[in-house]
């Protein structure tokens, strides 16, 4: 009998171990994605044209939930956001995560019924993950990386890698091409001009998107 | 005379049994092997871990975590004719929402989606002397044959190659089936990218792969090899070019969209891409090298 017991308590040990910890990183994935495909696909929103911006708000709240846009940011910026202060770091996360909101959100509504394939999980030293997957279009598929790391017990995507095209690396090129920081007065000056110029974007898509809401 | 002539119909018939040998165990292959895809990104993965487990460090802006320094090498822009590029990126710009997309998009109107896959698979099945010589220059056999057995399929059965019966699934072992060039060909021979080059109508290029691109389009391209005016040939590549737009209008759109230099995301992308091809064929070569050696 006490050969048996021991076994046993070993393994509710080890479950409840399981327990405790954070969703395995593709499992917490699907789970993000396909709130999303639920919404799109919501009877209460689909093609009811009255509800889209309460479609949209959803999305964004569920997006929000598995994506870290702060690790998004700060690699985005990368080195630079050692030197930033407290506060310039959060208002760069609110208008960085706005940017994306504004450019995305409005695309993922084009979504019709594409399936995403969950092929492959890899982890490294434990606290970062890249899920593989695919979008099956219509003629092909297009691989879709998910990077993503564990903080606060959860896993949360901060970069998104297409065609061996990361999103952080492609922002990062743009915004080393702004931020100078050679010296302590270029630096700040280019900062502000990075802050001017998000702001400016930000403006001009929501503009385009109120233009395009009056011409239909 | 008819020494020659022997000599050359056994040369004929000794390139014949090359084909065949190359692309039938290929074939026979195909069926034990099961899921190929996961298959490759299981060994790019594996490959990527083991050469990266020893330096991976907790700095928190390190990407060679990911084995991604090599990527990012490769990528690394070089970009001394930078206040031309951003000229030639505006005129291309102005080019593609003046002239480009609204004819492209007229067209897309007219001709339905079928036909238009024809004739990008009419074009694609063209271009199979790129394809073929660069997997041949770059030591794949196997996709050598791949790509010959498709072109012969297609072109005798689908109707000169309207039709694409063999499909890009149907190909076997953890082949590398990309879109093979002689740029890319150049990248896996270890040759730089070179500064990068905005060429006027055709986009984002580096010094490496446009000199690649005339090397195809004027050595390897068929329409250039017949007693054909040069406008001929010329329109039939701007045919294939709306033709092949009209399945990808909006992408370049998107990117702009949200960029906030978009000369610069444009110049990322364009490098990270080719970049990723060229990795990706090298990773094949190292792949199917370790698997014959072990096998």
């Amino acid at each position: 009998m006490k050969k048996i017991i021991f076994p046993l308590i070993l393994l509710f040990l080890l479950s409840a171990g399981q327990a405790f910890a954070a969703q395995a990183p593709m499992e917490r994935l699907k789970d993000g994605i396909q709130g999303v495909i639920n919404i799109l696909e919501g009877p209460q929103y689909k093609g009811v044209e009255a509800k889209q911006n309460e479609m949209t708000e959803k999305i964004r709240e569920t997006i929000k939930n598995f994506f870290n846009f702060t690790e998004l940011s700060k690699r985005s910026i990368g080195r630079p956001w050692l030197q930033f202060t407290p506060e310039e770091r959060s208002r760069f996360v609110g208008l960085f995560t706005s940017l994306l909101e504004q450019t995305y959100l409005e695309k993922i509504r084009d979504y019709s019924g594409e399936q995403v394939v969950y092929d492959k999980e890899t982890i490294i030293k434990g606290k970062y993950a890249q899920v593989d997957t695919r979008l099956v279009a219509t003629d092909k598929d297009i691989p879709v990386f998910y990077r993503m790391k564990l903080e606060n017990d959860e896993w949360d995507v901060y970069d998104v890698k297409i065609e061996g095209v990361s999103l952080v690396n492609n922002y990062r090129t743009q915004f080393a091409g702004i931020l100078d920081t050679s010296t302590d007065k270029k630096f700040a000056e280019t900062k502000a001009e990075l802050f001017k110029r998000m702001e400016e974007k930000i403006k001009s898509l929501e503009n385009k998107k109120t233009d395009t809401k009056k011409s239909k | 005379m008819s020494r020659l002539q022997n000599l050359s119909t056994s040369l004929l018939a000794l390139l014949l049994m090359a084909f065949i040998m190359l692309s039938f165990p290929s074939r026979v292959r195909s069926e034990d092997e099961g899921t190929q895809d996961s298959y490759m990104v299981a060994q790019t993965g594996a490959a990527y871990l083991s050469a990266n487990k020893q330096n991976a460090e907790t700095d928190p802006f390190d990407e060679d975590l990911w084995g991604d320094s090599e990527h990012l090498k490769e990528a690394h822009a070089d970009d001394p004719w930078e206040s031309y590029n951003r000229a030639m990126f505006k005129f291309n710009d102005a080019l593609y929402f003046n002239v480009l997309k609204p004819v492209t998009e007229g067209y897309k109107f007219v001709i339905p989606r079928r036909p238009r896959t024809w004739v990008n698979n009419f074009f694609n099945n063209l271009l199979y002397p790129v394809r073929f010589t660069g997997c041949v220059l770059q030591g794949k056999f196997f996709t050598a044959g791949a790509e010959t057995s498709k072109f012969i399929v297609n072109t005798v059965f689908g109707l000169g190659g309207l039709g694409n019966l063999v499909g890009d699934e149907s190909t076997t072992m953890p082949l590398y089936t990309g879109m093979e060039d002689m740029g890319q060909t150049f990248g896996v021979w270890g040759i730089p990218n070179g500064p990068y080059f905005v060429v006027p109508f055709l986009g984002p290029s580096t010094v490496r792969d446009f000199s690649g691109y005339a090397i195809d389009t004027f050595l390897l391209n068929p329409l250039w090899w017949f007693d054909v005016p040069w406008y001929y040939s010329l329109s039939a590549g701007a045919y294939n070019q709306i033709n092949r737009l009209s399945f990808h209008i909006g992408e370049y759109e998107s990117l702009k969209e949200g960029a906030i230099d978009p000369y610069l995301a444009m110049r990322n992308a364009y490098l990270s891409y080719r970049a990723k091809q060229v990795q990706d064929s090298k990773q094949y070569g190292r792949t199917v090298g370790n698997a014959t050696k072990t096998k």
